[in-house]
C-alpha cells in the first residue's frame, strides 16, 4: 500500500472517531461469538486484488480485422500499406498486409516497438467503426488516423533522405 | 490527496490516555485482538453468521493539499470463492443493493496529514466460513461536478474459521 515509502506532509494527527450508522441484524439470523486465533498456519495464499491487465497481441489478428466494416478494413491495409512505403511497396488488397509490413519493419527497424503503431492504428479504427456505427458502406478516410507516426518518434527508416538513389 | 498506510480489522479498538478539550483529536487508540484469521467460538454453530461487530482501523498520509477537506468513504464486503472470484456479501444484510455501503465522511483537517480512523462495522452477516475481503472506496467527484463515482482505495482480507 506503501511503496514509495514517503513521509506524510509536516503537521500534527488527527483522529477521526466518527462511527457509520449501524443497521439493523435481519430476524432469524443468530449472533456468534468470535475469537482472533492468530495469524499463523498454513493457508491459500491471498487473491490478487486488483485484475491483471489483459494483454493484446502487438499486431491484430487477422480475427480482429475481420471484424471491421468493409471500407474500414480496406482504410486500414493502405495504411498499413503506406506506413512501410518507404521500404517496400506491399499491395494493400493482399491477404494479410499487416504481416507482410511487420516483416519489413523487423528486417528494417532497429526498434520492434515501431509495430506497436499497427495495434494503435487498428484501436483507433475499432473505437470510431463503435462510436460512430459505421458499416460496410461508410467511406473511411486516411486522415481518420491521424499523422503517421509521433513527431519525436519517427523511426529512422521512415524518415525522408536526399541521399541520392542509384 | 491521502494515501491509506495502514488497513486491518481487529476483534475492538479502545480508547485510552487522557481526554478532554483537544485531547479526543488525537486519542490514542489500543487494537484488541488483530488477525488475519479470526474463529467462531461455537464449532457447531451453523452459518450464516451474524457478527455484532468488527473493528477495521485505517490511517492515512496526506501527501499533497493542506486545505480542509471531506471525503466519503464506503465498504463493500467480499467472500473469496476457491477459485479467487468474489462474491458480494450484501450490507447492510439482506440488502439487494449492489452499493457500497457509506461510512459517512471523514475530514481531513488541514495542517494535520495523519489521519486515523477507527470504526466498528456491526450486524455483519457472513454467509459462510472462509476467507473475506473488506474493500475500501472513496467517493470521487467528477471535474465538472456533475456525478461522482466510487474508486478503489485498499482491501484488506481475513479468514473466518
Amino acid at each position: 500500500m506503501n511503496p514509495k515509502h514517503t513521509p506524510p506532509l509536516p503537521g500534527g494527527e488527527y483522529v477521526h472517531q466518527g462511527e457509520p450508522v449501524t443497521p439493523p441484524l435481519p430476524p432469524g439470523v443468530k449472533t456468534v461469538r468470535f475469537s482472533a486465533v492468530g495469524d499463523g498456519g498454513p493457508g491459500p495464499l491471498l487473491p490478487r486484488v486488483t485484475k491483471s491487465k489483459k494483454r493484446k497481441p502487438v499486431l491484430p489478428t487477422l480475427d480482429e480485422i475481420a471484424q471491421l466494416p468493409r471500407l474500414a478494413r480496406v482504410a486500414f491495409a493502405n495504411r498499413c500499406a503506406l506506413r512501410v512505403q518507404p521500404l517496400v511497396q506491399l499491395d494493400a488488397g493482399a491477404e494479410d498486409v499487416v504481416g507482410d509490413a511487420a516483416v519489413a519493419i523487423l528486417r528494417a527497424a532497429t526498434d520492434p516497438r515501431d509495430l506497436a503503431h499497427f495495434r494503435r492504428d487498428f484501436e483507433r479504427l475499432m473505437r470510431l467503426v463503435k462510436e460512430n456505427g459505421w458499416t460496410d458502406g461508410t467511406p473511411v478516410s486516411l486522415e481518420v488516423f491521424g499523422p503517421m507516426w509521433p513527431k519525436t518518434r519517427v523511426p529512422k527508416w521512415a524518415k525522408e533522405t536526399n541521399k541520392p538513389q542509384g | 490527496m491521502f494515501e491509506v498506510v495502514v488497513f486491518l480489522a481487529c476483534r475492538r479498538a479502545t480508547p485510552e490516555g487522557p481526554r478532554g478539550p483537544g485531547a479526543t483529536l488525537r486519542l490514542p487508540y489500543t487494537l484488541e485482538g488483530v488477525t488475519y484469521t479470526f474463529q467462531i467460538d461455537d464449532p457447531a454453530a451453523e452459518p450464516p453468521f451474524g457478527l455484532d461487530e468488527i473493528w477495521l482501523y485505517l490511517r492515512f498520509f496526506r501527501r499533497r493539499g493542506t486545505a480542509f477537506v471531506r471525503r466519503e468513504f464506503g465498504l463493500r464486503v467480499l467472500a473469496v470463492n476457491d477459485d479467487g472470484s468474489r462474491t458480494l456479501v450484501p450490507y447492510p444484510a439482506g440488502s439487494a443493493s449492489r452499493a457500497p455501503y457509506s461510512l459517512g465522511n471523514v475530514p481531513f483537517p488541514a495542517k494535520q496529514p495523519v489521519v486515523s480512523w477507527p470504526f466498528p462495522i456491526r450486524n455483519l452477516v457472513f454467509p459462510s466460513r472462509g476467507q473475506y475481503e473488506f474493500r475500501l472506496l472513496v467517493r470521487r467527484r467528477k471535474p465538472s461536478w456533475r456525478g461522482a463515482w466510487w474508486s478503489y482505495v485498499g482491501s484488506h482480507f481475513i479468514a473466518l474459521e
